[in-house]
């Protein structure tokens, strides 16, 4: 009793508090989280890639389950209809994972461009993948076709001394059309 | 008096990761930029004196034998706070400092000025300290950061509306100051300063 | 990327350990290395010790967020939660080395305290659960993140103890020329990289 008593009530007592305290925390933030993410992380990416369009993105944004990732797909409508779909893809680079936004133009079947949202490559090398320059070569692609780097046989430059990264650029765009491909039905009910 | 001498020992006598060494691993990390320096600097500097107070306040309270539990708890709670907070309302920042902002629950000046300090000193004093350390702590950041953006990327204040160029367009950055090498090396070197500026006049 | 084949986590251990080793490339614990790195005993001492915790720790968070925090829905406390399982976690290994195997306790148990305040502890846990790692690649990935933090420090220390011989100029003894020595160790390292992608 006495001492040890005292600090299990003291200990129990500041987590308690410091728990609903981040509860509340978490309750209070939750949505400016949600509204700083799009408009900082995805609105400007999706603004350059998509066409005019006259919908909330927010609004009218849906999930789908692809294997074990969630991907949230954002459809461009001009007057109720939807003219083109903007989603994250990713595929691996140097330091870690290359996450791109592809804009899919489906009145002509082709890639409306892309932008590269988040890297950790190569300052000044790699990191070159998100210059204008390097990204509008995938402007207009028709989708599905072979997407690679000159090295590997295909119609990319890549950038001089960021071979790995411009590749795995490449290889996110593939798998942007692997999931159009693989779960066109399904994107185009919705 | 010893309110404003608890404020001003963190400018010099005391300053984090110049003089006392403590703090090192977002030091190194996250001063890119001086904006991004600045910002981790002020994280820092808020946990420091809401902890500081908080402690403060709890110190008779506290049993001595769970006294590091307890702080750790309070200060991780605070950090926390911060990490919702930026996400919230500074994301661009939150993306930069990212791993680095839950971190701050383990920077050694945060835990030391609880242990060293607010344990055993009043409300306003451990205030006065903890905005002190952390407003020193976001200098020294700043500056870090100011001098590896200025040689890394060739900009000043980047990153923030008065971003601008210091050595025109055609400046090649020398982009091994804003990576591993060149955080540590430029760190080296500042200390190596202030041991010169310490041994001829001692200051 | 899946981890599945022995291969995969080959790659993996090589990544961590030399092309993104946590000291050098991630800045992680940097502390310690400056505090404990002036002799290699105590050095290789600290550098075990962060081997054997980390991977403890690394387990029992990974359990804590997979099966606690995440059905009750309570992600946001695992800063919170983590750093009070490490201090416990240490805490008990420290009171279990000392009671069963004195001789271990003896070379690791003054580096045992230290090692709760060491960021590289709280910052790999915290990157298994960023990565989305399995409970096997979690583990992996921390025992061989530590191991990358051992090398680093055993390195820096044989080189830290030829600075008795060596005429460094009075004002960059002590920590300054540490620091700039660890940004030649890190350049080096560098050659490591874009060897493996993780």
């Amino acid at each position: 009793m006495g001492e040890i008593m005292k600090m299990m009530v003291v200990l129990t007592l500041i987590s308690v508090v410091s728990g609903v305290a981040l509860g509340t925390m978490n309750e209070v933030t939750r949505d400016p989280i949600i509204q700083a993410e799009f408009k900082f992380a995805k609105e400007p990416a999706l603004k350059e890639i998509l066409p005019e369009y006259d919908n909330d993105l927010v609004a009218d944004k849906f999930e789908i389950v692809s294997g074990e990732k969630i991907v949230t797909v954002y459809p461009a409508k001009q007057n109720g209809k939807v003219v083109a779909l903007g989603y994250e893809s990713s595929a691996k680079g140097v330091n870690g994972d290359i996450r791109i936004m592809v804009g899919i133009d489906l009145e002509k079947n082709v890639l409306r461009g892309i932008r590269v949202v988040a890297h950790s490559e190569t300052p000044g090398l790699g990191a070159r993948i998100t210059e204008a320059a390097f990204s509008r070569q995938f402007d207009n692609i028709p989708l599905g076709a072979p997407v690679k780097v000159k090295p590997d046989g295909g119609q990319v430059d890549a950038i001089s001394g960021a071979t790995i990264s411009s590749r795995g650029t490449c290889e996110a765009v593939e798998a942007a059309f692997k999931f159009f491909e693989e779960h066109k039905a399904e994107l185009s009910t919705k | 008096m010893s309110v404003v001498k608890e404020f001003t020992k963190g400018f010099w006598q005391e300053l984090p990761p110049f003089r006392l060494v403590l703090g090192l691993c977002p030091t190194l990390a996250v001063t890119k930029t001086a904006f991004a320096g600045a910002g981790m600097g002020l994280a820092t500097t808020f946990v420091l004196v809401c902890s500081n107070i908080l402690i403060s306040m709890l110190k008779n309270v506290i049993p001595a034998k769970v006294r590091i539990a307890s702080f750790i708890v309070i200060i991780a709670s605070f950090v926390v706070v911060v990490e919702m907070l930026m996400k919230a309302y500074a994301y661009p920042l939150s993306q930069v400092l990212g791993l680095f902002i839950p971190l701050i629950v383990v920077n050694c000046i945060v835990l030391g000025r609880a242990e060293a300090f607010a344990s055993k000193n009043s409300v306003i004093d451990s205030a006065a300290d903890g905005l002190g350390i952390g407003l020193g702590y976001s200098m020294a950041l700043a500056l870090l950061g100011a001098i590896r953006e200025l040689f890394g990327a060739g900009t000043i204040l980047g990153g923030t509306p008065m971003e601008m160029l210091a050595f025109g367009s055609s400046f090649k950055p020398f982009s091994f100051m804003v990576q591993a090498p060149g955080a540590f090396m430029c760190l080296g070197l500042i200390l190596g300063f202030i041991g010169f500026l310490n041994r001829r006049y001692n200051i | 990327m899946e981890y599945n084949s022995l291969t995969d986590y080959l790659l993996l251990i090589v990544a961590a350990v030399f092309v993104k080793n946590i000291l050098l490339a991630q800045y992680l614990g940097n502390c310690p290395f400056l505090g404990v790195s002036k002799k290699m005993e105590t050095a290789t001492g600290m550098g075990m010790a962060v081997v054997f915790v980390l991977v403890l720790a690394a387990v029992f968070t990974w359990m804590t967020y997979t099966y606690i925090l995440v059905p009750l829905k309570l992600e946001y406390m695992k800063t919170v939660t983590f750093i009070l399982v490490i201090a416990a976690l240490v805490q008990f290994v420290e009171m279990f080395m000392k009671k069963s195997m004195p001789a271990l306790y003896k070379g690791l148990g003054v580096f045992l305290p230290l090692i709760t305040t060491n960021c590289a502890v709280l910052g790999v846990c915290l990157i298994n659960i960023d990565k989305e790692y399995s409970i096997m690649t979690a583990t992996v990935f921390s025992f061989a993140s530590a191991v990358g933090f051992a090398l680093a420090l055993a390195l820096f220390a044989g080189l830290r103890e030829r600075f008795e011989i060596a005429a460094i100029p009075k004002s960059f003894e002590g920590t300054a020329i540490g620091l700039i020595t660890a940004g030649l160790i890190a350049m080096a390292f560098f050659g490591f990289a874009g060897m493996v992608n993780i």
